[in-house]
């Protein structure tokens, strides 16, 4: 006959073996998939853009069925190449002194099917990768040299254009544009 | 002894495939480890970038909060799509974790996407450290890490300092019979800026017998010849158009390469 500390015991074991196992079933690899909550969006990418009524146009023109790529998917380009491109923006950014910032600012946009652009982001960090307020006038400058741009020409499936995502870094040393990569 | 080598170069392709994709059945099973290395293949059936993936490398490293090879495949996708304080921050996990494996990746993306070659040399001479002098290839297999860091070198301003480096590496390689695709041209580019023509001149040459097809072999060629005097600077001008527009030239899906040339440069020199 089994004392009440053993049936203590055994029901204390039955609950423990409800709660979801480590070691052995994640050793076997059999639980992952059914138990990860799939309570996010699923068409959510790593980078996307969302929509922001406060600086983005509301008729800034997408295909209809949402997807936005990479342009690294198909090379989207502007004319002449990226290695152009580099050169006509450090022509348009001349240094300018008046701001002791130095890092990265990195200007990510979209690139319609049309090949206008619009949705522009930007992230500014120091030199160690970490995110920095950088002065408003080089940023809005930067941007502005960005925006300027003309005549992308979007990648393409099956001949037809299609949307997608780019971005430009400018290496800031000391308040100039030092480099540029893309 | 050949079957000596020929065992010891297997054992090498072996542990490159699975620095790629990690072979699970390495660590104990029943270990955090194991648990973590499962997921992490789960999590890589996914599109890269997509929240699944992400959210299947977020519970491996939940599993076993020292599974580096986590921390490195989840930041890839944020550096190809421009957010490098996410990539650097997980990045730096990954290299805290194992720096033997993740140095190299961290500077090659440094020197690459960023243009931080002071960053990216001092990974890449820590790894060196780590080697005895042996850092592998860059995240792509385009360059033999020393090369990147003889590049880092270059575009810091140390043209000395960088021709030692690549002549150190080409040594080493040259007796391996394994000069990179463009480590030469590379070379030419420091001799050229440095006016060494005739230096510059024969390493193009060299950089001909690996490759015998590139535009910025022709167009560096014809930069060296026309700052000697040399007319038939315009038939290397010629044949670098040529081939810029077969499609035989430095290109990358990412971001453009070291010493990439434009059409419109090739065009521009030609009408001077």
């Amino acid at each position: 006959m089994l004392t009440p500390f053993y049936k203590v015991t055994l029901l204390a074991g039955w609950l423990l073996s409800l709660l979801p196992h480590r070691g052995q079933a994640q050793a076997r690899g059999i639980w992952a998939k059914a138990d990860i909550p799939l309570v996010y969006n699923r068409q959510y990418e790593v980078g996307n853009i969302l929509f922001d009524p406060s600086q983005d146009r509301p008729d800034f023109a997408l295909r209809p069925n949402g997807r936005i790529y990479q342009y690294y998917n198909f090379d989207t380009t502007f004319p002449g190449g990226r290695v152009e491109l580099r050169k006509h923006l450090l022509r348009a950014l001349p240094t300018a002194a008046g701001s002791s910032d130095s890092g990265f600012l990195t200007v990510r946009f979209v690139v319609n099917y049309r090949g206008e652009t619009d949705r522009f982001r930007v992230q500014a960090l120091n030199s160690e990768y970490q995110p920095q307020a950088m002065d408003p006038e080089l940023v809005a400058r930067v941007l502005g040299a960005c925006r300027a741009l003309r005549g992308w020409l979007p990648g393409q499936i099956d001949g037809e254009t299609k949307d997608s995502y780019f971005y430009i870094t400018f290496v800031v040393r000391e308040g100039h544009i030092q480099d540029i990569t893309l | 002894m050949r079957r000596t080598l020929l065992l010891g170069l297997l054992a090498l392709l072996l542990g490159r495939m699975a620095a790629a994709q990690p072979n699970c059945l390495i660590y104990a099973a029943g270990s955090p480890e194991r648990a973590a290395c499962e997921v992490y293949l789960q999590a890589i059936e996914f599109p890269q970038g997509s929240i699944q993936s992400q959210v299947y490398f977020d519970r491996a490293l939940a599993l076993c909060p020292t599974f580096a090879d986590a921390y490195h495949e989840k930041s890839v996708p944020f550096l190809k799509r421009g957010d490098f304080q996410t990539w650097k921050k997980l990045m730096d996990e990954a290299v805290r974790l194992r720096p033997e494996r993740f140095l190299g990746d961290r500077g090659w993306c440094r020197f690459k996407f960023l243009h931080d070659y002071a960053g990216a040399l001092a990974d890449i001479t820590r790894l060196r450290q780590l080697t005895r002098n042996q850092p592998g290839q860059s995240g792509d297999g385009s360059y033999d890490l020393r090369i990147v860091a003889a590049l880092c070198q270059r575009e810091l301003g140390d043209l000395r300092g960088a021709l030692s480096t690549f002549d150190e590496c080409i040594a080493d390689y040259k007796i391996k019979d394994r000069v990179g695709l463009s480590d030469y041209l590379h070379r030419g580019v420091v001799k050229l800026r440095q006016r060494d023509y005739a230096g510059a001149l024969a390493d193009f040459e060299l950089q001909r017998s690996i490759n015998g097809k590139l535009a910025e072999t022709c167009y560096y060629t014809a930069l060296a010849m026309r700052q000697q005097g040399n007319p038939a600077y315009l038939g290397q001008l010629q044949a670098a158009r040529e081939l810029w527009q077969q499609g035989y030239r430095l290109n990358d899906p990412y971001v453009s390469m070291p010493d990439e040339i434009s059409l419109p440069e090739i065009e521009a020199l030609l009408q001077q």
